[in-house]
């Protein structure tokens, strides 16, 4: 199961401007009705602190409006995955909200203190990792370490015990010693990450985290993100790699042209538009042929694909429906081995957005 | 050895750390007292004390290439390559103050200048004592006049990098080899030889043979703090973040005053603190006067930039709607007139100023001073300050009105701002150039009619030099082109749009 869910006491306060949809606290996309109701329709069943209010953020880059008017509140355990396409304004909006990016207009607050140069104390609870975290080559990696840990006034008793635990988090302890630039760029990924989580931020910020690791370093990764997750941080987690996201975010924004179009929990996102059917995967025992023709024959029966012995298609959702379907299969001699409806897909949410590339 | 400062604790360890620089300081240590040793043996039968007397001048020579050069190339060079890096803004996310992170880039990074000046000083210290020079003062106090000077050059170099792109830095490298190369800077503009004194006038290699510290000494190292500290304010908001202004019209203004300072300072005092090129040779009062009161003008661009971008920021917010608008931003006329009374107090206070040293100190380094025509006096026509100060806020006005309206409408390029500058300046002249050069074949000297006068280089010469032309026509054609700015800034075009 994905987490949040079945758990409505998730966040569902969805960002708001004018025009654009929010959710209700029943997780419905509803018209806007008025940018004066903002900051956020609030989620009267989630008590949780609001960590994070990002209060019609705009960013322009000349005549380019990089994020529009983007309102939303995170709460403590949201864990929100971004995701759109290349110049939907992610990076920005991540940027925006660690104070690096200049807001045209608009307001972040961390904590209630909002966030502008010099706000120590807002800065002391951010912690945000690029996609290409800048690093300095020639220090070592526990050297790097011990100048972030200085810099977040970690006590220097802690500080080394702290440094190994988060190398061991990252699976670079064995690296420690090793100066930089002799690491490959998976590594200087995780000494990004490291570098993020050393001072125990409490809103952390990451934007395309897992793009330089190894698989295993995903899988690794998820669970650290959960973990974290799990300690009440808030998380905003910007990336393409939407299978991973599926697993461990909370709730998912969907950014294109510096709007956020949809935000919602990840079984909202991804039913989100098409309520009346999903997809089902038929397992074959043999591959067989015929199977698409047969599936043709059924009203409502689309977009069927067949890989080997696995045949996919969309069909209603209506279970006595679906049970006739199969019931029918097995009439006409199909070697049913499997039969499932599957999960609601973040891939496919998005690509039914329609979103198209933005050059 | 525990450093709190964490970016010079980084900068110390991309050194090396502290193993690495001791290490280096003991071998430049050990090199240089083996090299003095063998050249007082090799010098024999000349006294040791005269050789070592030498040495105290080369230690001296060391100690400004080590702490200027060394120092400032160090600390240039950390802030270049963490802007280039990005690591700048990883640092930028951290809850270290500007302050503490601008320390940080000087103490770090010149970390091997100082442990290196620091051998130079101690060495100094003890070969002065044995030296033909009888005594360590002379050498303590250059060591403390050159200190003060390095220090306020490496704010200086942590301001620069943060501030100006790379094309403009070198621009300005260039032009200041050029000029600095003939001391034409110095002499053009008296409050650079004032800053520069350790370098270009009175140097502690006289405060080594003498043992004392001049007034002028003094007074220029109370100069060169001031603009430590503006470029001090400067590099730590811009460390914040790279779109903030370094200089607002707040400190804008007080750049402007504390350009007029030590320019007043440097005209006053020029005798006294003139570069060694200028020591037999001299320079008109008046034409130094009119170029720091030219360069005023330019000056005050600052606190008008930075007003004008703050107005047309804070406009835009409004316009947005901005739930975060905070309260409107200090008026830029009000910015512009009092960086043009600042600006008209330059001549007002100059004049006075070099009068009183002329009076009371006619000889200086056993050559008598004297003061140039048409400086008859203390006094200055009430008329001609008023005239300045008209002159300096036509002048600005015009321009914010143009910044302002390039920033309502987006356009970034600070070209048009230098290209209407030269149009304002050169353009008046030039068509009396033309129009009376072709009407006359170019055959006469006198072509400039009081239609020049519009320019405001040309009004400051006139009003400042003995041409005998009115300044009034010209005066009101300049407020007439800064009416003309702000009808096209006020009713010109669109407001500021919403995309």
């Amino acid at each position: 199961m994905r987490h949040g869910e079945g758990t409505p006491s998730c966040s569902t306060n969805a960002p708001v401007t004018e025009g654009r949809p929010v959710l209700s606290a029943a997780g419905e996309l509803k018209p806007n009705r008025s940018a004066d109701n903002l900051p956020v329709v609030s989620d009267h069943q989630n008590q949780r602190e609001v960590l994070v209010r990002v209060n019609r953020v705009r960013v322009e880059f000349g005549s380019l409006v990089a994020v529009r008017d983007l309102s939303m509140e995170l709460h403590a355990g949201d864990l929100v995955g971004l995701i759109g396409p290349n110049g939907a304004g992610k990076t920005t909006l991540l940027r925006a909200m660690a104070g690096l990016q200049p807001l045209t207009s608009g307001e972040v607050q961390v904590m209630g203190v909002p966030v502008l140069p010099g706000a120590l104390a807002a800065l002391g609870q951010i912690g945000f990792t690029a996609d290409n975290p800048p690093v300095y080559e020639e220090l070592t990696v526990r050297n790097f370490l011990r100048f972030i840990g200085k810099a977040y006034h970690i006590h220097p008793d802690a500080l080394d015990e702290k440094i190994d635990f988060w190398l061991e988090q990252v699976w670079l302890q064995e690296k420690a010693d090793q100066k930089i630039k002799a690491l490959s760029r998976g590594m200087r990924q995780r000494i990004g990450i490291a570098r993020t989580l050393l001072p125990d931020p409490t809103v952390i910020l990451l934007d395309e985290p897992a793009a330089g690791l190894d698989p295993a370093g995903r899988v690794q990764f998820r669970r650290l993100l959960c973990n974290l997750r799990d300690q009440g941080k808030v998380l905003l987690v910007s990336s393409h790699i939407l299978a991973d996201m599926d697993e461990y975010c909370t709730h998912i924004g969907i950014m294109a042209r510096g709007e956020l179009l949809q935000y919602g929990t990840v079984a909202q996102i991804a039913s989100q538009g098409n309520h009346e059917t999903c997809r089902y995967t038929v397992l074959l025992a043999r591959p067989t042929a015929g199977v698409p023709d047969i599936l043709a024959s059924f009203a409502g029966a689309m977009n069927v694909s067949v890989e080997r012995d696995q045949v996919s298609f969309e069909f209603s959702r209506d279970r006595e429906q679906a049970a006739e379907l199969l019931g029918e299969l097995v009439r006409q001699g199909v070697p049913v081995a499997g039969f499932s409806a599957n999960a609601p897909d973040l891939e496919e949410a998005y690509l039914r957005t329609g979103i198209k590339q933005v050059d | 050895m525990q450093i709190s400062n964490s970016i010079a604790w980084a900068h110390l360890q991309l050194k090396g750390g502290w193993r690495n620089i001791l290490t280096t300081s003991v071998t430049y240590f050990v090199i240089l007292l083996v090299v003095i040793f063998a050249s007082v043996r090799l010098a024999d039968p000349t006294p040791p004390a005269q050789v070592l007397g030498g040495w105290v001048f080369i230690l001296m020579g060391l100690q400004i290439g080590t702490l200027v050069l060394f120092g400032c190339w160090a600390i240039s060079a950390a802030i270049r390559k963490d802007v280039t890096s990005k690591i700048i803004e990883s640092h930028r996310l951290m809850p270290v103050s500007g302050a503490d992170a601008v320390a940080g880039y000087i103490l770090g990074p010149a970390s091997q200048a100082i442990a290196f000046s620091c051998v130079n000083l101690v060495l100094g210290l003890v070969l002065s004592r044995f030296s033909s020079f009888g005594g360590t003062q002379g050498w303590l106090y250059a060591n403390l006049v050159l200190g003060v000077f390095a220090a306020c050059a490496w704010i200086v170099m942590v301001f620069l990098p943060l501030v100006l792109p790379v094309s403009s830095r070198l621009l300005i490298g260039l032009i200041w080899v050029i000029f600095v190369g003939y001391e034409t800077i110095p002499a053009l503009l008296p409050g650079v030889s004032f800053l520069f004194g350790p370098a270009l006038s009175g140097s502690v290699f006289d405060i080594i043979t003498t043992g004392q510290v001049a007034e002028g000494q003094i007074l220029s190292m109370l100069g060169q703090i001031l603009v430590a500290v503006l470029c001090y304010v400067g590099a730590v908001r811009k460390y914040r973040r790279d779109d903030l202004l370094a200089w607002g019209p707040g400190v804008g203004l007080a750049v402007v005053a504390a350009y007029v300072v030590i320019q007043l300072a440097g005209l006053a005092l020029w005798d006294v603190i003139k570069p060694w090129a200028w020591r037999t040779s001299r320079i008109s009062f008046e034409v130094q006067l009119l170029i720091a009161a030219t360069g005023a003008l330019l000056i005050g661009l600052i606190p008008v930039h930075g007003a004008a971008w703050l107005h047309a920021s804070w406009e835009r917010r409004r316009a947005l709607n901005d739930p975060a608008l905070n309260r409107r931003p200090i008026a830029v006329g009000v910015v512009v007139l009092i960086a043009a009374v600042i600006i008209a107090a330059l001549p007002a206070l100059a004049v006075p100023a070099r009068w009183h040293v002329v009076s009371n100190a006619p000889v200086v380094r056993g050559q008598p001073i004297s003061i140039h025509e048409p400086l008859t006096g203390p006094d200055v026509p009430l008329e001609a300050i008023v005239r300045t100060g008209l002159v300096a806020a036509a002048f600005l006005l015009s321009v914010s009105y143009l910044l302002r309206w390039l920033y309502r409408r987006e356009i970034r390029t600070r070209w048009l701002v230098v290209f209407f500058v030269l149009l304002t300046w050169a353009g008046p002249p030039m068509l009396d150039f033309m129009g009376e050069g072709m009407r006359t074949g170019f055959e006469s000297d006198d072509v400039l009619t009081t239609r020049a006068g519009c320019s405001p280089l040309v009004a400051m010469v006139w009003q400042w030099t003995s041409s005998g032309l009115s300044t009034n026509p010209g005066i009101a054609g300049q407020w007439l082109i800064a009416g003309v700015m702000g009808a096209v800034y006020h009713f010109g075009g669109k407001k500021t749009a919403v995309r």
